[in-house]
Parts: C-alpha cells; structure tokens; sequence
C-alpha cells in the first residue's frame, strides 16, 4: 500500500499542484482528450515525439514550462490508467 | 533533452551540483537523472519518492528482478534509454549478464523461475496493449506468486510507463556502455532518491 500511497501524492501533485498550467489543463493532458496532437502521442505513441511537435505546440501559445508540465500530466495519466485497470483485474482474480 | 529550459533552466546551486558530479565522476548527469532537479517540487520529488519505493522498498522480489521488470517495460515501450539503463542495472544486481540477456532474448526459455516468467510476461502484456484480465492474473498466482508480489510488480510497471514516455517525449541522450555501467553502479549504490 505504500507504493500506491506514494502514486497517489505523485498523481495528486500533477493535477493538483501548483504550476503555470490550469488545473482543467493538465487534467485534460492526464485524460489525454486528444485535443492536442503533441500530448497524445506522448500518451500513446511517444517514440514519435519529434521536435516538429514542440515546435508546433510553442507557435500555438505554449510556454516550456507549460510543456513541461503537460507531457509530465500526458504521461502519468496514462501509466495511471494501465496501473489501475491492473489492479481492477488483480482484484477480480482474488475475490 | 528538449524543450530547451530541461538543459538550461536550471538554479545555479544545481548547475553548481551538476558541474561538479562531471568533474568528479569524468561523465555529465544521465538526462533521466537531470530532469527530477527541474522545479522538483512538480514532479522531481514525488517522482523520485514513488519511484525508489517501487524499485528500493520492501518487496519479496530482488533489486535485480525489478531492475529486470524495469528493462522489460522500457523495451516493451521501446525506449532505447531505459533499455540500456536497466538493462545495464539488472545484469549487475545479478551479476549474471548472460541470464539478463536471455530473458531479454527469449522470456520462455529463459533459466529463470515460472513465477518470475509469468510476471515479467503480465507486464509486457500490460504495458503493450494498456490493460490486463482477471484470467492473466490468475496465471501468474497459479505459479505462486502473491497477490503482494503482482503489487510491487505493477508498481514498478507504473514507474516505467511514466519514465519511458518522457524519456522519449524530452528526447534523453542515449549513453554508451560505459555510461550505462556507471549509471548502473549509481542505482545500486544509491537507488532513485
């Protein structure tokens, strides 16, 4: 339980936390809504992240913290779905 | 690394810190081991907390099977960075290279224990299609692996999938042998804190 304790605080302190990005923001990177291109691949294809990506997101108005901050959110958002959707099986295969 | 601020935002007390790791270790810092000093208390801190606990903490499985489970992830992701790093970590945790470099090469007929196979199976099945069944996690408790062990397993998947996709997105500078044995020794000595 530690360790999803400490998940908790890390997912917690994305979303939640202080940052140059709106809380709405990041909670839309971690959902990987797919309104931005550069996120969703960090989300799902991240080996195709190339710096045309950034160079696109920074000409339409983000700042590299901003970036930082939402590929961070892209990224522990969708560990956190494969995270949870395997304890969600763990518990059905020990009920 | 990109964006740019990752090589040059950081405070002068850490460039400080970074200069000197260089000077004495003969190596710049691992990206992976710069990013977390880039205002950690957003990510840099949590991170590292979560992630020594998932790799460090208490666990029935070794150093050197979560070193392995670390690897497996990366190179189900495909992230040539943590492949070489963990890759490096596990072969010296086990001081057996040829065995890391067989499960690498072929988990099934690798000499390695059925529990060990069945969860570093689960985890690249997880880690490639984003999810798992009840009836696969029933597999690996029928080697006898606990319910505590898949835990502590998915906890070190959970690391990976972050790490591997902002090692790729803020494009990490892979190292050469050289440089992932010396980080290898790092991580052993010292962990993620």
């Amino acid at each position: 339980m530690e360790k999803r304790a400490a998940y908790q605080i890390l997912v917690d302190r994305i979303l939640r936390g202080p940052g140059e990005t709106s809380t709405e923001q990041r909670a839309r990177a971690f959902e990987n809504d797919g309104a931005d291109p550069l996120l969703s691949k960090v989300a799902t294809s991240p080996t195709e992240v190339t710096d045309a990506d950034f160079d696109t997101a920074r000409a339409a108005g983000r700042t590299e913290d901003q970036l930082f901050e939402l590929v961070i959110a892209a990224a522990v958002g969708e560990s956190t779905r494969m995270y949870d959707a395997a304890l969600a099986a763990l518990d059905e295969a020990t009920r | 690394m990109r964006p740019e601020v990752l090589n040059r935002g950081y405070k002068p007390a850490t460039k400080l810190l970074f200069g000197m790791i260089r000077l004495f270790s003969g190596r710049p810092l691992p990206d992976a081991a710069k990013l977390v000093f880039y205002r950690p208390g957003f990510y840099g801190d949590p991170a590292k907390r979560f992630t020594h606990q998932a790799m460090r903490g208490p666990s029935a499985w070794s150093v050197g099977d979560r070193e392995l489970m670390a690897a497996v992830v990366s190179r189900a992701n495909e992230n040539a960075f943590c492949i070489g790093a963990h890759t490096a970590t596990a072969e010296q945790a086990y001081a057996d290279r040829p065995l890391v470099r067989a499960v690498l090469a072929d988990p099934a007929t690798a000499p390695i224990e059925d529990g060990l196979g069945a969860t570093l199976r689960l985890l690249d099945k997880l880690t490639r299609s984003g999810t798992v069944t009840a009836a696969e996690m029933r597999e690996v408790l029928a080697t006898g692996v606990t319910r505590e062990q898949i835990e502590d397993a998915l906890a070190v998947c959970a690391a990976f999938n972050i790490t591997n996709r902002l090692a790729d997105a803020f494009d990490f500078r892979v190292l050469d042998e050289a440089g992932f044995a010396a980080g290898a020794k790092f991580l052993l000595k010292r962990g993620y804190q």
